[in-house]
């Protein structure tokens, strides 16, 4: 039993709702439905995630989606676990669809981005402090009100353990800069140099402004189906999945902060059950928030050895036309942040990838894609493998 | 609604929600200037933050143990931009031994901490009349 992958549609990643919330959930479902070839009324199943990582949210906005879009459904669920709720949610609708229950289900990841209570990057006082989930009330007594200074410190380590620069950190996100350039649904399309990434203000050392992405609003659907279910499009289908969640938040006290065990486990899993190696992927989209992060995630992916990402990408590895092109979108970094949908956005492009419809930023062929999600500072992670056949 | 007002009755409502007895203990005991956590009677980890059952075995059988007052600095970093205290605002990771390395602030220069120094715990006494843990180097080593 497979499941296939029939379509997928994004919204442009923009600083600030521009649409209201259900009209962005309607225009990437019926977008998505008609990029798979069914009908709307084709759909058994639909699964979406908060409208805010961090802003207003609702317990009652999946149960009016039925009248909303029209739809009598099988299942209909809203799923939280942080950065991979919509994984979390593609894992339900996938389940839904490998115990035979459902044949077609929509995935929506979406999200609105908080607006500052001040001006503060990450802005987000009131969430912080009365949304345990975020960063935790032990670390808001000590004035810690934005997950920076935690990629911070784990940034410092890296640095301090592999010999990373800044200079390897900006490499990176000139690459990711130039790849959202040829991107139309990225929010950063401005091109950048080292210098800039350099001398960028700084938030938190290491990490300067031009290493860190920023919260975004935008949405992202997908559509699966059963295996005997076929869109227009290449066929493309899911061949791995892995999920893990560590028993820690932010900084674990013991386990490593330049080595993520969910991000390990979860790939692990996902290639196990794929029969395939690391170095068996085409193309990949990675969930990341900071340049250093991003590097040691490639690491624990298995595309790299510890410690030398920042090489491979400044070998050019990791480009478009590179061994492993890597977040090919633009990234997180470069792509904008809609939490919510991020894992989404992720998938739509790894498929569209896989089928040849990448345009300026197409890869060469991929046969096998890869997309992570993960949530908390990669305290838990998912991975999903895509085939074209 | 003031800035430190607003944050103060905001985290006033997310203990309401997602504290628990065992935090608000931590914070009194923080008061009268003892560094205390709890240690898991039936396995013996010392868990930190303190809470109800321990991460290990589940036990709920913990009893509070004094904090080493010395330790090793691990990372640190500054947030340039502080709401709570004056910037640039210094947060690091304190390796604790017998424990692991517990997030605090850090009572001292960026430009002159580096990692694998001794430091020290002091009790920064906050103008709402709460105390918070910080640790300073020794310049004993570093
Ligand atoms: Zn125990």
């Amino acid at each position: 039993m497979k499941v296939n992958v029939l379509g997928a549609a994004v919204t442009p990643v923009q600083p600030s709702l521009k649409t209201t919330v259900k009209e962005m959930i309607l225009d990437v479902f019926i977008r998505a439905v008609a990029d798979a070839g069914i009908e709307p009324g084709d759909v058994e199943g639909l699964f979406i995630t908060p409208q805010g990582f961090a802003g207003m949210s609702s317990a009652m906005l999946a149960c009016n989606l039925a009248d909303y879009l029209g739809l009598s459904l099988k299942s209909l669920s809203m799923e939280e676990c942080g950065g991979t709720s919509s994984t979390v949610a593609f894992h339900y609708a996938m389940d839904e669809i490998l115990t035979c229950r459902n044949s077609i289900n929509v995935v929506i990841g979406l999200d609105v981005k908080f607006e500052p209570f001040e001006d503060f990057e990450f802005g987000l006082p009131e969430s912080i402090f009365t949304q345990h989930s975020l960063y935790g009330i032990h670390f808001a007594r000590y004035g810690i009100g934005t997950p920076v200074p935690f990629y911070a410190l784990s940034s410092q380590r890296y640095m301090h353990e592999y010999g990373v620069t800044p200079e390897d950190a900006a490499e990176l996100a000139v690459l990711l800069r130039e790849n959202a350039c040829k991107n139309p649904n990225a929010q950063f399309r401005k091109p950048i140099t080292k210098e800039d990434v350099l001398t960028s203000r700084m938030i938190s050392p290491p990490l300067r402004l031009l290493d860190c992405t920023t919260f975004s609003t935008g949405a992202a659907a997908c559509v699966l189906a059963a295996e005997n279910i076929r869109g227009k499009k290449p066929h493309v289908d899911i061949r791995g999945f892995g999920e893990f969640h560590h028993a820690s938040n932010f900084i674990p006290p013991q386990a490593s902060i330049t080595t993520f065990e969910s991000v390990r486990r979860a790939s692990a899993e996902a290639y196990g059950a794929a029969g395939i190696k690391p170095g068996d992927i085409d193309v990949a989209e990675v969930y990341d928030v900071f340049t250093y992060t991003e590097l040691m995630v490639y690491e624990d992916l298995g595309f790299f050895e510890k410690g030398t990402a920042a090489r491979h990408v400044r070998d050019g590895e990791t480009r478009i036309d590179g061994r492993l092109p890597i977040n090919p979108s633009g990234g997180r970094l470069s792509m904008g942040h809609p939490a919510g949908a991020t894992p989404m956005l992720e998938f739509a492009e790894v498929l569209w990838q896989l089928r040849g419809e990448a345009g300026d930023r197409q890869v060469k062929a991929p046969g096998l894609g890869l997309v992570h999600a993960e949530h908390g500072m990669l305290n838990g992670g998912i991975v999903i493998i895509m085939e074209r056949h | 609604m003031e800035l430190q007002e607003a944050i103060r009755s905001y985290t006033q409502k997310a203990l309401s929600y997602y504290g628990d007895a065992q935090n608000e203990e931590f914070f009194r005991r923080l008061k009268q200037k003892e560094f205390v956590t709890l240690r898991c009677t039936r396995c013996g980890k010392i868990m930190f933050p303190p809470r109800p059952v321990c991460p290990a075995c589940h036990s709920d059988k913990l009893a509070w143990v004094a904090l080493p007052r010395t330790g090793t600095l691990y990372a640190f970093t500054q947030q340039q931009k502080a709401f709570r205290f004056s910037a640039p605002d210094v947060i690091g990771l304190v390796e604790l031994e017998g424990v692991g390395r517990i997030m605090t602030k850090i009572n001292g220069s960026f430009e002159d901490l580096r990692i694998g120094m001794e430091v020290e715990l002091e009790f920064l006494v906050l103008d709402d009349g709460g105390v918070v843990h910080q640790f300073r180097p020794t310049g004993r080593n570093g």
